[in-house]
């Protein structure tokens, strides 16, 4: 028992040791050292710094700790392709490898995942080499490699592929795909379990991820069924009744609800007497539902009778598939600003703003005037440069800038780096409202209580009236309410007036100005025809944010200077450099380089080791001679498979994907196909 | 830096558990720089929201959309007050809708009491490890998918995962990126960085 206990006590002692979570720790015998702190200083001003030698002071849990870069520190920060110590950003939280205070690699922590992610859609398309098109129900389509997979895939499927970019080759590559169906018997075998052993309680939030699970399935399916043109609509219909059966069967087994589909559009029509609503959703066929007397119609969170609905609400219903019945009604009161074109227009720099008192107005010969004011808040004195664009607003009028300026308080809108003014306001605020910055994140034309609200740039959502009184104004000139869009920015000088009681505030002077482009960078992971001429092009960036705009005669498209049109892009072409509007969507302009890497599909037909040398066989043309670099070992994988070599591949191996650099021929990522290779 | 508690809490548990069983004439201990206690709980966490006020609600709390859906949905949906004349228990009238600007985000699911569940038990934030291969374990819903650095990995009927990684030297120190995504259109996710000392 002594001797047990003390082995114990030594397994203790060691599993402390493996498992320490430390800010700063020495393991073993090594020299090396990990550090997790944050980066709280970076200076080269030392003679070291010739040697190329940095030094970065963290501060850790124990206080702060010095670490020295060189020239052969490994670094990573998210999303840069190969970064410098310059791109470690001060304040970030860091991950250190070093050996005797000598980093020997640093990584910049990431918040949030941005190597991989997730992408749930309907396969529309499985295509020669294993190119997989994915495409949700907001239109965003994945073209990408299937590096790992199924042997099986049909288009109709819903799945959730894994994505995997590597930024060495720019490519997308699918890792993994998780078909819906096999979510559907995890949860049913759940939920068995659970029946088997009713005490945990389970059962009753696993029959409501079932309910969940279907409705977005089937909705999703029947979305992108309703955009696919005819000639496809036979393959999708075949999974779409496939999928609504197995969800049949799993509700009716697990005493769960119907399958059911959601529909969000505008009412089209009412038949009060059969009790029928039909409902149109945007791009695609309207959906007539029955009404009954268990369908909950709820408006701002009330019940609401079928008598209170018209033709022209916005609405969003869930349906039983085989009944039609509408089990819910959303009415939303108007339209409100995507979650995608907010996050976009509060991440925009915010204009300076200041609340004050007009000291001086200098006019220089041939110049245009300057404003120095005096910060109410903190007394500060700020001169502000007038520009030809400069809206001056005297008693709410349009106005030149006089000496009657003087000594009134105003506000004044500007740009934060040049100082230049872009509008000042004579009424300012009253000093009891803080000024109201962001966006219109809902709007109502009608004139009815809280038919406005702002989603405000501390991510609060404020609601308002607006009024016949309500002045509304746009880059400092009235105009009329129908000029108010979502999405347009809230500038400082909106003034409320004094808000009684719960009531919504009024608004006296709305003021706003249109939403600048955004930018957008990444590379093009997928196109489809959006009608018209026009395509919708999705972008994944160097961080796997997915976005997808919208691109018609109008955007211009350019390559190496030269006006490239819309059937000049491609997949894998990268945007350097591009501009869109983040509330429709629209591209003003994309500039667009070559795809990083070229690919290929085939079959190896020779190995030369000594070479590094591979010769592949596509399925039509010529054989290529790729290149393997002995410094920088590409990539290899086979299905789960990581970290296979040169010397493991074989003739007569099928390559899925080879990325190399079409300059040298040089592999930057292989992906090899499984035995058996996938069935299209 | 963030604070590291499970490290923390699990290894003087581990340590008296095997004294105990030491103690108590057990004959297996449990191997250095493993955990073998696994959780078994699967009940979701429930956040109930503040009370929002009459006029200011948070962003989150407004209707998830499929593609960004709260990690922890609350089992309470928030009402908006009514937006005027709070007095009168009338309900307002319902607006025609206004001339559509933006594309529709697709179908919204509704709010379920059972949130989508992502527990990654090891490894702890932070961590130094001697090992080159380490052993990620979690909880997930069932039906979930989840990935492990781009590795796709099928949870069991209770939701556990785990899958071991190597921490390759070009990959050292490792950020290790778990997500948890559901077909209904949630979606979870957490990264743990390990460094490997040898």
């Amino acid at each position: 028992m002594l001797k047990l206990g003390f082995v114990s006590l030594i397994l203790v002692l060691a599993m402390t040791v493996a498992t320490q979570p430390a800010s700063a720790a020495v393991l073993g015998q090594s020299s090396q050292t990990g550090i997790f702190g944050e980066v709280v200083k970076i200076t080269g001003d030392h003679p070291r710094a010739v040697a190329g030698e940095i030094d970065i002071t963290l501060n850790t849990d124990k206080g702060p700790v010095d670490v020295t870069a060189n020239p052969g520190t490994m670094i990573r920060v998210p999303g840069l392709e190969h970064p410098l110590i310059e791109d470690i950003p001060l304040g970030s939280s860091v991950a250190v490898l070093a050996s005797n205070g000598q980093a020997a690699s640093i990584l910049v922590k990431p918040d949030r995942p941005v190597r991989s992610r997730h992408f749930t859609g309907i396969v529309t398309g499985v295509g020669e080499g294993g190119i997989v098109e994915i495409e949700d129900d907001r239109g965003r389509k994945i073209s990408a490699s299937l590096a790992t997979g199924p042997s099986v895939l049909k288009p109709g499927y819903m799945v959730t592929a894994v994505l995997e970019q590597d930024l060495n080759s720019g490519a997308i590559l699918i890792t993994g795909l998780d078909q819906a169906l096999d979510n559907l018997k995890r949860l049913q075998a759940a939920l068995e379990r659970a029946e088997k052993d009713p005490a945990t309680g389970k059962l009753a939030a696993l029959r409501q991820r079932l309910n969940e699970n279907g409705n977005r399935h089937l909705t999703m399916a029947q979305n992108v069924l309703n955009r696919t043109d005819t000639s496809f609509q036979g393959q999708l219909k075949e999974r779409f009744d496939a999928a609504q059966k197995a969800y049949s069967q799993g509700m009716s087994r697990f005493k769960a609800e119907r399958p059911s589909a959601t529909v969000s559009g505008i009412v089209i029509s009412i038949d009060q007497q059969r009790n029928l609503l039909m409902v149109k959703p945007s791009g695609s066929s309207p959906v007539q539902v029955i009404v009954d007397g268990d369908t909950a119609i709820r408006f701002q969170g009330r019940d609401i009778p079928f008598s209170r609905l018209d033709v022209a609400n916005r609405v969003q219903v869930r349906y039983g598939l085989e009944s039609q019945i509408a089990s819910r009604v959303s009415v939303s009161a108007g339209a409100t600003l995507d979650k995608t074109a907010a996050k976009v227009l509060l991440a925009t720099k915010d204009p300076g703003e200041i609340t004050g008192t007009v000291l001086d107005i200098e006019r220089f010969p041939g110049e245009l005037p300057q404003i120095t004011l005096r910060d109410k808040d903190n007394q500060d004195t700020v001169t502000l440069n007038m520009s030809q664009e400069s809206v001056v607003l005297l008693n709410g009028a349009p106005s030149t800038v006089n000496r009657d300026l003087l000594d009134t308080e105003v506000t004044a809108i500007f740009h934060p780096d040049s100082l230049e003014l872009i509008e000042l306001d004579s009424q300012a605020s009253d000093g009891e409202n803080k000024p109201i910055r962001g966006v219109i994140h809902r709007f109502v034309a009608k004139n009815i209580p809280g038919n406005l609200t702002i989603l405000t740039r501390d991510e609060a959502i404020r609601t308002f009236s607006r009024t016949d009184e309500t002045v509304v104004r746009r880059n400092g000139r009235q105009v009329s309410i129908n000029e108010v869009r979502l999405g347009d920015l809230v500038r400082a000088n909106t003034r409320i007036l004094k808000a009684s009681g719960e009531a919504a505030p009024v608004l006296q002077i709305l003021s706003l100005s249109s939403p600048p482009l955004a930018p957008i960078h990444g590379t093009i992971t997928g196109i489809t025809d959006a009608g018209q001429g026009s395509f919708r092009a999705t972008i994944t960036t160097n961080k796997l944010d997915i976005m997808d705009v919208l691109v018609d005669a109008d955007t211009q498209v350019v390559q190496k200077g030269k006006s490239i049109g819309l059937d000049g892009l491609a997949l894998g072409q990268r945007i350097v450099n591009g501009a869109y509007q983040p509330i429709t969507g629209k591209a003003e302009r994309l500039t667009v380089q070559p795809p990083r890497a070229a690919r290929i599909s085939g079959e190896i037909i020779l190995i030369e080791e000594y070479l590094s040398a591979v010769t592949i066989q596509p399925r039509k043309g010529d054989p290529v001679i790729l290149i393997f670099s002995k410094t920088e070992l590409p990539a290899i994988t086979l299905q789960n498979e990581r970290g296979l070599k040169l010397s493991d591949l074989k003739a007569g191996d099928r390559v899925r994907a080879a990325f190399y650099d079409p300059a040298t021929n040089r592999v930057l990522r292989m992906v090899l196909a499984p035995k058996p290779d996938l069935d299209y | 830096m963030r604070v590291r508690t499970f490290a923390a809490r699990l290894l003087p548990a581990a340590a008296l558990m095997i004294l105990m069983l030491a103690a108590c004439g057990g004959d297996e201990a449990t191997p250095a720089g493993t955990v073998t206690e696994q959780p078994t709980s699967t009940t979701p966490p429930v956040n109930l929201p503040a009370t929002p006020s009459p006029t200011i609600a948070s962003l989150t709390e407004s209707t998830p959309t499929p593609e960004n859906i709260p990690t922890v949905i609350p089992t309470v949906i928030p009402s908006p007050a009514p937006p005027r004349l709070a007095a009168t228990p009338t309900v307002p009238p319902i607006p025609p809708a206004t001339p559509e600007t933006v594309a529709p985000a697709g179908p919204t699911p509704e709010p379920q009491s059972a949130a989508l569940q992502l527990d990654v038990t090891f490894p702890a934030e932070d961590m130094i490890v001697d090992s080159e291969t380490i052993t990620v374990t979690g909880i997930a819903s069932p039906d979930a998918t989840v990935s492990i650095n781009g590795n796709l990995v099928i949870p069991d009927a209770e939701g556990r995962f785990s899958l071991e990684l190597t921490i390759s030297p070009d990959e050292n120190p490792l950020a290790i990126e778990v997500i948890a995504t559901s077909v209904a259109g949630e979606e979870s996710s957490l990264v743990r960085t390990v460094i490997y000392v040898p």
